[in-house]
């Protein structure tokens, strides 16, 4: 799996070859230069020593001619830029090798001096000695053009294996770092190569220990990402079954009135297969608004509803339900009030709230809706049933999808209060269901934080 | 042939009554698994249609309970789960079948009369004594070559007496295969259907054994 990096990204391994290497050339020049300058002052040094030294012999062999004095020049590598003068009281031209110039050296008349000679303008350093009876003065030379030419030369030798070895070294950085991230390398490839199913967490023992905190959050991530994928899975099967009961009492009852010759019984089926045909369809509605419900986002669509109205809309809307199953829907009256909220699913809270209290209603009961201000400013949303109620240890129970009481005889799926449970999440409020002992029924509050009120005329 | 059906749904739990009774079983309908277990320890059944999601106690506890009691019941599980791990965890708890939802009648039946068969001890589909030959699923009865119209009571009750025949039925199980729950029993149904039996077939097929009930004898 290749992909593109993002414009703004970068190699950590290009950054650090690159900042590795920029620290070591800087550090290698440095180096260099101040060795080169060492070795130049050295071989100034030995050159000058090796000028005295050959000025000592001179002076010892003063008289012979000059080619003899040459010969007995100590024999170095360097020697044939050297040369010499033998003046007698320092004014007669004695002997002088042939390379040397005819006139003096130098004026200077003791110890290393620079000199420039006539002759084709060349530099010379200069040696000067006097016998020991001060009688001859003598005078060796070495041009500075030979001289830096031999130093330089020394010098490169030097800085040559230094290059050598930098390369070298950048070299070894590369494979070393390319080496030390080669398991960030490996981790991407085994995390590219994994299957979306494949969520188990990677095992750090042998991952480094830099990596790790990258590695634990990831691992945590895809827990969560397992976790919510099995709560989808769970409820796609969920869903699934309970869509197929339906289903297969369609078909049953299809395959009955197929059968049946009797003209009464097939009008029964057929009215059942309707009535079972509208449980499929309720159940398909609550499954897409659950669908819709679970991607929806607290806050978007919010705006100013008055609770007051929705509830009047919503108990409009139950009426007929509630009037074929003998129920009075009675809406607890009230000055308007005002929420932040998305009306579409306040009005479905709504509906689910009455439509559950009716559908568990004896028969000549009454439903009591509310909706009132609380002294916090929160608001308080209430429908109370004189139905069975429900037990105190189901209560938690009945808010998970598809759980629906014990010996409960009314058709359903379970999913009214999972929806309920949702919006009042979505919007920040608390749903709330209690069974008062000694007295019938159950009542279901939602109640709205005060910041979910709108506050239409602010207090001043 | 008395079955119980174990389904909470109300819409599905009265087709499989209708269904089932229309192809000849004397269907008995119960909405909880303690409602189930309650029914199939007091009362005789030739088979049991069980559905897993049921309230109060669930299908394969049931099914554990009533294989741990000993009863060799057969069970046909019938159900909206179809993985093959529900199907391999609902045939281990000790079901003898398995269906999805949704089902077809035709096949649930023959399912039924399958295992009802099997646990009777028999493997071929048609019952035969001498000549006389009940075919199970179409409802046909022959005798001696010729086709024999029975009612359905009268069918029922040859049904019973051939699936146990060398068994003797007392009057208490044979009235138990013939009426579902609430129905008046006549106090000498039994003995007029008997009677009609032998004289559509044969006067000594079906012998009387005082004070117990009847029996065919191998």
């Amino acid at each position: 799996m290749n992909s593109i990096p993002a414009p703004s990204s970068y190699s950590l391994r290009n950054r650090l070859v690159a900042g590795t290497l920029l620290i070591v050339a800087v550090i290698w020049a440095g180096v260099s230069y101040t060795a080169w300058r060492e070795a130049l002052n050295e071989s100034d040094q030995i050159f000058d020593a090796h000028l005295a030294q050959s000025a000592d012999i001179i002076v010892g062999l003063v008289g012979n001619e000059p080619d003899e004095i040459a010969s007995h020049l100590p024999t170095q590598r360097y020697q044939r830029a050297l040369v010499f003068q033998v003046w007698a009281n320092g004014e007669t031209l004695l002997a002088r090798s042939s390379a040397a110039p005819a006139k003096r050296l130098t004026t200077v008349d003791n110890g290393f001096s620079d000199s420039e000679s006539g002759d084709g303008g060349r530099q010379w350093r200069v040696f000067s000695a006097w016998d020991a009876e001060h009688k001859y003065l003598v005078q060796v030379a070495e041009s500075n053009e030979a001289r830096r030419a031999v130093s330089h030369e020394l010098a490169e030798h030097l800085l040559y294996p230094f290059a050598v070895a930098l390369l070298l070294l950048a070299i070894a950085l590369v494979l070393t770092i390319r080496a030390g991230l080669a398991p960030l390398l490996a981790l991407a490839q085994g995390i590219g190569q994994r299957s979306p199913d494949r969520l188990d967490a990677i095992a750090l023992n042998d991952t480094p220990r830099e990596l790790q905190p990258v590695l634990e959050q990831l691992n945590r991530l895809m827990m969560r990402v397992q976790m919510s994928l099995d709560t989808e899975r769970r409820f796609t099967a969920d869903a699934a079954h309970e869509l197929r009961t339906p289903l297969a009492a369609i078909r049953a009852h299809a395959q009955i009135a197929l059968q049946s010759r009797n003209d009464s019984e097939r009008l029964r089926t057929l009215q059942l297969i309707v009535e079972a045909s509208d449980h499929a369809t309720r159940l398909t509605e609550q499954l897409l608004m659950l669908a819709r419900l679970d991607s929806e986002t607290p806050g978007k669509d919010f705006v100013d509803c008055d609770l007051q109205q929705l509830t009047v809309d919503a108990i409009a809307q139950t009426t007929p339900f509630a009037f074929d199953r003998s129920v009075e829907l009675v809406l607890t009256e009230g000055a308007p009030i005002h929420l932040c909220g998305n009306p579409t699913l306040l009005t479905v809270m709504l509906r689910n709230l009455i439509d559950n209290a009716v559908r568990y209603s004896p028969r000549d009961s009454t439903v009591i809706v509310s909706a009132t201000l609380l002294p916090d400013c929160g608001t308080k949303l209430e429908v109370r049933d004189q139905g069975p109620g429900i037990p105190a240890a189901e209560q938690q129970n009945v808010l998970n999808r598809f759980t629906r009481l014990d010996g409960s005889t009314q058709s359903g799926a379970g999913l009214g209060l999972s929806i309920v449970a949702r919006v009042a999440e979505i919007h920040q409020a608390t749903l709330q269901l209690e069974t008062h002992a000694g007295q019938p029924g159950l009542c279901a509050s939602v109640t709205f934080p005060a910041s979910m009120a709108a506050n239409r005329n602010p207090t001043t | 042939m008395r079955l119980l059906i174990v389904e909470d749904d109300r819409l599905l739990g009265e087709a499989l009554r209708t269904g089932l009774s229309q192809a000849g079983f004397q269907a008995e309908w119960v909405q909880d698994g303690e409602q189930a277990w309650a029914a199939l320890r007091n009362e005789p059944f030739a088979a049991a249609v069980l559905d897993l999601g049921l309230p109060r106690l669930g299908g394969l506890e049931l099914l554990r309970r009533l294989r741990g009691d000993g009863s060799p019941l057969p069970v046909l599980v019938l159900t909206a789960r179809d993985t093959a791990r529900d199907t391999v965890t609902g045939l281990d708890a000790g079901a003898d079948d398995y269906m999805t939802k949704p089902f077809d009648f035709g096949e649930l039946a023959a399912r039924l009369r399958a295992l009802i068969r099997r646990a009777a001890g028999n493997a071929a589909p048609l019952l035969t004594h001498g000549t006389l030959t009940l075919d199970p699923a179409s409802r046909a009865v022959t005798f001696g070559g010729n086709s024999v119209e029975l009612s359905q009571r009268e069918f029922t009750l040859l049904h019973e007496l051939l699936l146990n025949a060398g068994k003797a039925m007392t009057r208490t199980q044979l009235e138990s295969s013939l009426y579902a729950w609430g129905e008046e029993v006549e106090s000498n149904a039994l003995e007029v259907h008997i009677h009609h039996l032998r004289r559509k077939l044969a006067p000594d097929l079906i012998r009387t054994l005082r004070g117990v009930g009847y029996m065919i004898p191998k």
